[in-house]
């Protein structure tokens, strides 16, 4: 079955305000063609594949750390590893999925290395968008205030619901849900096979569901 | 279409075939499923309109230069390919060597514990030492010996600090090779050995040292680490063996960023009258910050008080304190607590 995503309004690089689109068959080829600068010794190169991808690199590991600054310290991590593999990198990925693979694995370690700070850090404080970060913004620009309060109670309550996830829970949801990624790529950056990812976001939605239980309209 | 086929495609997102929005309409638990997964979808959205801080790329470039900036480690440069053969190999030549009988597997040793074994004692630390000629590589892998500064200056053995204090402390030494009681010639408690003045330490001026001893976001484990080593009676060897040695050299720029070790901070006590009481060596953490002088006042039923410290930080530092000045045999009284200018 096709799948269709709406782009969001608001900021949704590649959705509407970025071009071309994340993931897509332009996008792929442009990287493509950096990456063999890149590992031709092409700093500018490098720099514009950290510029294009920083973004979602940052904002998987914010999901999946919980807090800015441990996003921005795994995103650097990130990238540091991506430059020093990026003379093996061969392309059976994409660049994209390749680096996503990368940036998972060095939440993982952080997870593993504090995973009671990391939990503990995970959850935001209620009124609190993170740590001194962003509000999370309403994607519909709903006016009503009501509707906002609930919509802001909802959005705290989906990035808690996240927090307390399993971080393979938390990480498929968050490629599928936030980064719009496909289930193939999906696999490809969670090095596993499609099915796998499937029956995991299955798992994963049932289990934000149940944890969503209490907040749901 | 049953009711949980239509849930299971509302969750998966995208859009529903005929059958699916017929029964769609048609259903009001369905419906209400429906309304959920796109009120959730609107907040993932959200989520992924968040803005990214200012100044990432700038950071993620600046630590990119600079790890090319750096050549890699020798084991980074090795192959891949290389470092599989050699694991290889390695397997190859222990199981070769494990089933000519040369080498003895601990599961084999194990097995044979049953036969009686000819009883070999360790050999005295001294022997160990003089055999290998650096008492350090013996000392290195109970990783907690501590030993007065003058003793080890005398022997010249600073070698580099240990990561732990806990194992050698509680005697418990992985194998059981150093039993405890022998160890404990090499122990001294924290307190006791601090309380060996250094020669013309008295005449110093108790004020802020210039160096950075260490980072000090990790306030709460550095305390809890120097409560596990005051509690044990022993802290790690070598920060006070160097700073015995060389009390007042300026280490070189950059080391203070380079060690990841909680740094020992040497604290005199001076009493009422400017004499020096004693010298203790606490974390960094617990230690009076640069250019400041705490008040630490005994008192007669050996109750200690510090003055001087946050609020906020007392509870932590009070146990610290209590055990590091336990052992001093310090006289009640009022005593003023600082660093020492080199």
């Amino acid at each position: 079955m096709g799948r269709e995503r709406a782009a969001p309004l608001i900021g949704y690089r590649g959705g509407v305000l970025g071009w071309p689109p994340r993931g897509s068959v332009g996008a792929r080829d442009e990287d493509e063609a950096l990456v063999r600068r890149a590992q031709g010794g092409d700093e500018a190169a490098f720099e514009e594949l950290v510029r294009r991808h920083e973004g979602e690199v940052f904002r998987v590991c914010r999901r999946m750390l919980g807090s800015r600054e441990d996003a921005m310290d795994a995103a650097q991590d990130t990238f540091v590893r991506v430059y020093r593999a990026l003379p093996r990198f061969r392309g059976e990925a994409t660049f994209r999925t390749w680096v996503y693979g990368i940036a998972l694995n060095v939440c993982r370690n952080v997870l593993a290395s504090a995973p009671r700070r990391a939990a503990g850090r995970a959850v935001p404080v209620d009124g609190e968008a993170g740590d001194g970060g962003a509000p999370v913004t309403l994607a519909d620009g709903r006016a009503n205030p009501e509707a906002v309060a609930y919509g802001r109670e909802l959005g705290q309550a989906l990035e808690r619901a996240l927090a307390t996830l399993s971080p393979e829970h938390r990480e498929v949801l968050v490629l599928r849900e936030v980064e719009g990624l496909e289930y193939e790529e999906m696999a490809a950056a969670l090095s596993c096979r499609l099915g796998t990812v499937k029956s995991r976001l299955a798992r994963a939605r049932a289990a934000l569901a149940e944890r969503l239980a209490g907040v749901w309209p | 279409m049953t009711c949980e086929k239509v849930r299971g495609l509302l969750a998966e997102g995208g859009g529903l075939p005929e059958e699916a929005e017929a029964h769609l309409a048609a259903c009001p638990g369905c419906q209400r499923v429906a309304q959920r997964w796109a009120v959730l979808r609107r907040e993932f959205a959200a989520l992924a309109a968040e803005p990214e801080p200012p100044f990432l790329h700038q950071r993620i470039m600046a630590a990119v230069r600079q790890a090319a900036a750096e050549p890699l480690p020798w084991w980074r440069r090795v192959p891949r390919a290389a470092w599989a053969s050699a694991g290889v190999a390695a397997v190859l030549v222990v199981g070769v060597l494990a089933t000519q009988g040369v080498l003895r597997l601990p599961s084999v040793q194990r097995g044979a514990q049953e036969e009686p074994a000819p009883q070999v004692a360790p050999p005295p630390k001294a022997q160990v030492v003089a055999e290998h000629g650096d008492a350090s590589a013996v000392e290195r892998p109970a990783k907690a010996v501590a030993r007065p500064a003058g003793e080890a200056a005398r022997r010249g053995l600073a070698g580099p600090p240990p990561a732990t204090a806990a194992p050698a402390a509680n005697g418990a030494v992985p194998g059981g090779e150093f039993p405890a009681r022998q160890e404990e010639s090499f122990h001294r408690p924290l307190a006791r050995s601090a309380a060996t003045p250094a020669p013309g330490a008295v005449t110093e001026r108790m004020a802020a040292v210039d160096e950075d001893d260490g980072p000090r976001e990790a306030v709460p484990a550095l305390v809890a680490a120097a409560a596990r080593a005051a509690g044990d009676g022993v802290r790690p060897a070598a920060p006070r063996e160097e700073m015995a040695a060389a009390p007042r050299r300026r280490p070189p720029e950059g080391m203070a960023a380079a060690t990841s070790l909680p740094a020992q901070v040497r604290v005199v006590l001076l009493a009422a009258a400017g004499e020096e009481a004693c010298a203790l060596y606490l974390p960094e953490a617990a230690a009076p910050p640069q250019r400041q002088v705490w008040v630490v006042v005994v008192g007669e039923d050996g109750r200690l008080v510090l003055e001087g410290p946050p609020e906020d930080a007392l509870g932590e530092l009070q146990p610290v304190w209590e055990r590091a000045v336990a052992g001093v045999q310090l006289a009640p009284g009022r005593y003023r607590a600082g660093r020492l200018r080199p």
